[in-house]
């Protein structure tokens, strides 16, 4: 399969929590109380009250696959490196090119032992029409 | 062995063959292969689109039936070659080596258009840059890093 080992250094989720984190602590209660209508949830009033949990969070992960891209970045640039090698000649047709790119997502999303069929690929696509050079080519 | 639709959904396509399932060990089969990588395509290998018989062991490759060569449609696996459900494609040269001499033959229905589309996809590949749309949709996000450390977190 392509390119599971192109790095990505850090996975957006875990980012947006510190990110958010010194503004949340920037902020004193009473402010908060100004700006924000609704109380506050309770995941930031632990923040606040107990620094222990802070160090807990702000440890970086090390994992391998924490540095891995995620299947749908994988997905696109396998999209996006077809779409630029093959000629549109080649598919027949706008709609033919359609189909197999998401068939192309498909097998990126595999799960292990999952499989993807040629019959399962050619469903939908049109072999007949003028413009395909496929006519009776395998 | 006839073509039919049941036949069809016997056809799988296989992901890398050799690629395992634990990803420490991805990790050291990818450095181990990062040399010879550029030389498992056969684009790579047979890079000149002006050149006719480049074009036409790049048309052996896409269209192998046409050519006589071990297809998923009419061959059977070697169980001694593969455990895999279809044998592994990407090096032929031995295969087309046995073949022999039919340097410049090609099929009846592989003239004129295919031949020029295949000679066109050639072309692309050599102008693709793959560095830049790696870059572009798998991006290394560096500056995140940097938020783990205090000093950061300070600047925000």
């Amino acid at each position: 399969m392509l390119i599971v080992s192109a790095s990505k250094l850090c996975d957006k989720g875990v980012l947006d929590t510190r990110l958010s984190l010194p503004h949340v602590k920037g902020v004193s209660g009473s402010d908060m109380s100004k700006l924000v209508s609704q109380p506050p949830f309770p995941s930031l009033i632990s923040t606040e009250t107990a620094p222990s949990s802070e160090s807990s969070l702000s440890k970086p992960k090390d994992s391998f696959t924490d540095f891995a891209s995620s299947i749908g970045e994988v997905s696109a640039f396998a999209r996006a490196v077809i779409s630029n090698i093959v000629p549109i000649e080649f598919w027949g047709s706008e709609e033919n090119k359609k189909g197999f790119m998401r068939n192309v997502d498909r097998f990126v999303k595999l799960r292990r032992y999952e499989t993807l069929s040629l019959h399962e690929v050619m469903q939908g696509m049109k072999v007949g029409s003028s413009s395909s050079v496929y006519q009776g080519v395998n | 062995m006839p073509v039919g639709r049941s036949f069809l959904v016997s056809v799988i396509f296989v992901g890398d063959a050799s690629f395992p399932s634990r990803p420490s060990e991805a990790h050291s089969v990818s450095k181990n292969r990062s040399n010879m990588s550029h030389v498992l395509d056969v684009l790579n290998r047979f890079p000149n689109p002006s050149d006719r018989t480049h074009v036409i062991h790049i048309l052996r490759y896409m269209f192998p039936r046409q050519f006589n060569l071990h297809n998923v449609f009419t061959s059977t696996v070697d169980r001694k070659e593969t455990i895999q459900p279809l044998k592994d494609y990407t090096l032929r040269e031995h295969e087309i080596a046995l073949q022999g001499g039919k340097g410049s033959f090609i099929p009846k229905r592989l003239k004129g258009k295919t031949f020029d589309l295949v000679q066109r996809m050639m072309r692309l590949h050599k102008r693709c840059s793959y560095h830049a749309l790696i870059e572009y949709y798998c991006p290394v996000w560096v500056l995140f890093l940097f938020s783990y450390l205090p000093f950061a977190r300070v600047a925000c």
